[in-house]
């Protein structure tokens, strides 16, 4: 410690002690930093390990097969000789059965069709990851269910549950909560799960043959960093299993976030770009205290404080302020989004840190105690480069213009806070910053609702899918109201090359033109020639494609498919790992896939209008619902964390808009004074605060469309670059809100602080200090 | 006949009653006052100097009288009107139609021009058109007119304290209160100043004006000495 070391921690805390009010004001510049930060670090932190935290608890099998019904003896045979395997596990999994439940005490059961999975309880996790209750124990009549099923239906352990088998009815008790982090949970997910002893799942589904059938292992590896190799020796070695299917941890996240991922990958982009503006927001503050203490820093340095000192101080005093303020913030952030977070792992099977306060928290924590501390003592110690005598004399003030505009009381606000340029562009940045987040979360919002509920953002012209088969093509052109039919297939495929990572391959026959515009070409050329393909720019981010390569595909109960890339095009949908090519080269690999009719509705035909049109000739048709999943869970979800977020973001605004004002109002206490003495009224001094928040708002707001538009917007798209250029500049009728918005937040907090000004006697604000 | 009522005074003609008027200042036994007990009034047509030495608590009474501060205990009559009781809104009402005020560092808004200054008392009580009128009439009077479009770091001091003079006198009011108006001139503009105060007093208005300068005391009609709070006898 310097000389003067001592002497400025004594400066700090007898500057907190004595100024109650102004550290009162520093703390909460700090909550609200702290707020954001916990809010932010909640998110990303946790959608960012969800999966992984997931996988851990079930302790996940690095590869899963799935396969025709074979003994299991048969099949452990032909898994045996893989080297680099530490364990397997087999299943035997049987879809589509009816189940029902009641919860205990409930007189209504509820039904619906599960995937009944038989395991063996030999004490392993069995790929499950137990979040109530106990596994399986090898009695017989237990059940374990999935989480997403148990909230849903409101069940729970000790509820009872049954299924409708081949032998019968099964009746059983709930025994434990499970999550499988391998799919999205029900109802994301179209069948739930549940998990039965294998031998009852044996005898009571005797179709399935004798012995010990079963259709799927799961292999764990002694090494996963040699994944590659296994799933190379394995897809070799599987001589002899049919229809078989092999998936990895990165096919099952790529699974996982062909549900929201766009979404999940948006938000986790926000918050690192919340954790920016937060950054900018404590600069903000740390340099604005410094500068309307520079005349006390000026004094002090005649008193022979070093450089380094006294910017050690104001480090101090802001990380001394900032251990409750934005302590506090950080937590009351954290649970702030917590509950909303929590649901969005849920619906993708995912598990949430064991409490909402973590490592990435007191990590935070500790980032912006040292960022506050910096931003304190740094522009203290750029103060200390300049002259003692002009320390002394202050903040430099612009010279004020002479103006033939009448000096209204708001005139007069707005001239007074750009008096200080310094601080007022400080302020600006402050309030631009969390405006531009704002503007970026409007953004995102209406990007999503756009691709959510109109396909036409997709390029899709069409708005329903007929599944009935090309036959029906000739009904369907006949039908009123229908613009254009054109016939539709769609595969799932595995990545031949890679890691068996899964993609949809489509196909539209002749006309494609008149029901589906094409995706975005962000570069090459279209497919026009048999063999091309055009692939979203996930698939070809993960897979190393680029025009002119091949993509090797094998087609899900087909052959392979080989296409030459001629474009990437933007993809939103399933993580954008599609891939649009001709009807001939993908019905060349599976000659049996099913077909589409995609329906395009005449123009002023309401798409249920056509839909009914459609169905009363006995066609099957669905509706096409652009991008995201339609589960409704989900969007509920994703709507209240973007609404929890914005709310945040609107507080911060506010209060930095009042901190603003606040500060104004308590350096030209004295011209509020005068004011008053001169027969102002609260309305006067009012309209003084309003016209001054108006002038920053004003300011900010434009700082902010440029930020949104030239910063965040591309910043947030690069983030999420597997999906192409996103649309996330904002709008006029975007910054015309947020600028009402912020004209009332100005109106609102200019009364609160008038208010204050107004109950003190004028002579209190007249004296100097 | 206008009554008392009418015409803003007192039954007795004060255009400012102090009555018991303590101050005090600090809590707990720290507790003091800085006006203790006074009374004094005001009529029309008088330039009174408050005298006392620094501390004595002049500038703390003609805050109160001016109704900038309120009392610990004790009434105060300013233009016929109790002050005590009324609200913040009431007393800048009060303000507008009969204080004027002058301050010892000028506290022009360093932001508006001279004129904007001296306007600014109209612009608040909503009269501008009559204030316009009046303004260039009283800057004209003080000598500030050819500088009305300057801004105040551009003044000289003696110039500051005439714009701000105007400013006071822009409402008419029936007082006006000045803190030690010649406290930061030098002897020739501090001798300008107190005329231009002695020329405001008018048989409806009063100028009430604290001072530690004997000399300057001596030009006022009355003088009142304070010290330790309390009137001198």
């Amino acid at each position: 410690m310097t000389a003067s070391g001592r002497p400025g921690l004594v400066r700090a805390w007898a500057s907190l002690r004595t100024r109650p009010s102004a550290a009162l004001v520093a703390a909460i510049g700090l909550f609200l930093v702290g707020l954001m930060v916990g809010a932010a670090v909640t998110l990303g932190s946790a959608l960012s390990t969800g999966f992984d935290r997931a996988q851990r608890a079930a302790d996940a099998p690095d590869i899963t097969a799935r396969f025709d019904v074979i003994d299991r003896e048969d099949a452990a045979a032909r898994l045996s000789g893989l080297a680099n395997v530490r364990s397997t596990s087999f299943r035997l999994v049987v879809r589509h059965v009816n189940m029902g439940a009641r919860k205990d005490g409930t007189p209504e059961p509820r039904f619906g069709e599960a995937e009944i999975n038989g395991l063996q309880a030999d004490g392993s996790s069995q790929g499950l990851a137990l979040v109530s209750g106990r596994a399986l124990s090898g009695a017989p009549d237990e059940a374990v269910i999935e989480r997403g099923l148990a909230e849903e239906w409101d069940l729970g352990p000790g509820d009872r549950i049954g299924m409708e088998t081949q032998r019968g009815l099964w009746l059983g008790t709930i025994v434990g909560i499970s999550v499988e982090p391998d799919i999205v949970a029900f109802p994301l997910a179209s069948e739930p799960r549940m998990y039965v002893d294998y031998d009852e799942v044996r005898e009571r589904f005797p179709s399935y043959g004798e012995g010990q059938p079963v259709n799927a292992a799961y292999l764990r590896l002694a090494n996963p960093d040699r994944l590659a190799e296994t799933l190379v020796q394995a897809r070799t070695s599987s001589f002899g299993l049919t229809g078989t299917t092999f998936s990895t941890r990165s096919a099952t996240r790529a699974i996982i976030n062909e549900a929201g991922g766009l979404v999940v990958a948006l938000l986790g982009a926000f918050a690192v770009i919340a954790l920016f503006a937060a950054g900018t927001m404590l600069a903000s503050t740390g340099h604005a205290r410094v500068t309307r203490d520079l005349p006390t820093i000026g004094a002090f340095r005649t008193m022979g404080f070093t450089p380094f000192a006294l910017a050690g101080s104001y480090a101090v005093e802001a990380a001394i302020a900032a251990v409750p303020a934005a302590g506090l913030g950080i937590i009351v952030g954290a649970l702030l989004v917590a509950g909303p977070t929590d649901d969005l792992l849920r619906a993708l099977n995912e598990l949430g840190p064991a409490s909402p306060i973590g490592l990435p928290h007191l990590a935070a924590f500790a980032v912006v105690l040292v960022v506050a501390a910096v931003a304190a003592g740094w522009p203290a110690l750029s103060a200390t480069r300049q002259p003692v005598v002009r320390s002394l004399g202050g903040a430099s003030r612009s010279r004020p213009r002479r103006t033939m505009v009448a000096a209204r009381p708001f005139i007069l606000g707005a001239r007074l806070v750009v008096r200080r340029p310094g601080r007022f562009l400080m302020s600006v940045l402050a309030v631009a910053a969390a405006l531009a987040t704002i503007l970026l979360l409007l953004a995102v919002g209406r990007f999503l609702l756009s691709v959510q509920e109109e396909p036409a953002a997709l390029g899709e012209r069409y708005s329903l899918l007929v599944n009935d088969g090309p036959q029906s093509l000739d009904l369907i052109r006949a039908t009123p109201g229908v613009a254009a039919a054109v016939i539709r297939y769609e595969a799932r495929a595995l990545d031949a090359f890679e890691l068996q990572e899964p993609i949809r391959i489509v196909a539209f026959g002749p006309g494609r033109d008149r029901v589906f515009a094409g995706r975005p070409l962000l570069s090459g050329r279209r497919a026009v020639e048999p063999g091309d393909t055009e692939v979203g720019a996930g698939l070809a981010q993960s897979l190393g494609l680029d025009v002119g390569g091949r993509l090797i595909a094998q087609v899900e109960q087909g052959g392979e498919l080989q296409l030459t890339v001629t474009g990437i095009v933007q993809e939103l949908a399933q993580d954008g790992r599609v891939a649009y090519t001709d009807v001939a080269s993908l019905r060349a690999a599976r000659p049996d896939l099913p077909a589409d009719i995609a329906v395009r509705a005449r123009s002023g035909v309401s798409v249920a209008t056509l839909r009914t049109a459609l169905e009363g000739q006995g066609l099957t048709v669905t509706t096409n619902s652009g991008l995201a999943p339609s589960g409704a869970p989900f969007l509920t979800t994703i709507v209240a964390l973007l609404r929890v977020v914005a709310v945040v973001n609107g507080l911060v605004c506010a209060a930095l808009v009042l901190l603003a004002l606040v500060v104004l109002a308590r350096e030209r206490s004295e011209t509020i004074g005068v004011l008053r003495t001169s027969g102002g009224s609260r309305r006067d001094v009012w309209a003084l605060l309003f016209g001054a928040g108006v002038v920053l708002v004003a300011a900010a707001l434009v700082a902010a469309y440029v930020l949104e538009r030239f910063v965040f917007g591309p910043t947030l798209s690069g983030m999420v670059e597997r999906y192409g250029v996103l649309p996330l500049a904002p709008n006029g009728a975007d910054v015309v809100v947020v600028g009402l918005a912020g004209v009332v937040v100005v109106a609102l907090t200019s009364a609160l602080a008038a208010r204050r000004y107004v109950r003190q006697p004028v002579v209190r604000l007249l004296r100097p200090g | 006949m206008v009554s008392a009522r009418e015409r803003h005074v007192t039954s007795n003609g004060a255009l400012v009653s102090a009555r018991g008027l303590v101050r005090e200042h600090g809590r707990g036994t720290a507790r003091r006052a800085v006006v203790d007990g006074v009374d004094l009034e005001i009529h029309p047509g008088e330039l009174v100097a408050i005298v006392g030495a620094s501390g004595s608590g002049k500038s703390t009474l003609l805050h109160l009288l001016a109704g900038l501060d309120r009392p610990t205990s004790g009434t105060i009559l300013l233009a016929g009107t109790r002050l005590d009781g009324m609200s913040e809104a009431q007393l800048a009402r009060l303000r507008q139609r009969f204080v004027g005020f002058v301050f010892q560092s000028f506290r022009l808004v360093p932001e508006l021009t001279a004129w904007e200054n001296v306007l600014m008392p109209a612009r608040l009580a909503r009269d501008l058109s009559a204030g316009r009128e009046r303004a260039r009439v009283i800057m004209d009077r003080l000598g500030v007119a050819s500088v009305g479009g300057q801004l105040p770091d551009d003044l000289s001091g003696g110039e500051q304290q005439r714009v701000a003079i105007a400013r006071a006198l822009v409402m008419e009011p029936r007082v006006i209160f000045a803190d030690e108006p010649t406290g930061n001139l030098d002897e020739h503009s501090g001798a300008e100043v107190i005329a231009l105060l002695r020329d405001a007093v008018t048989p409806t208005r009063a100028v009430v004006m604290v001072t530690h300068d004997a000399h300057q005391a001596a030009g006022a009609d009355r003088t009142v000495h304070i010290r330790d709070g309390r009137i001198d006898a």
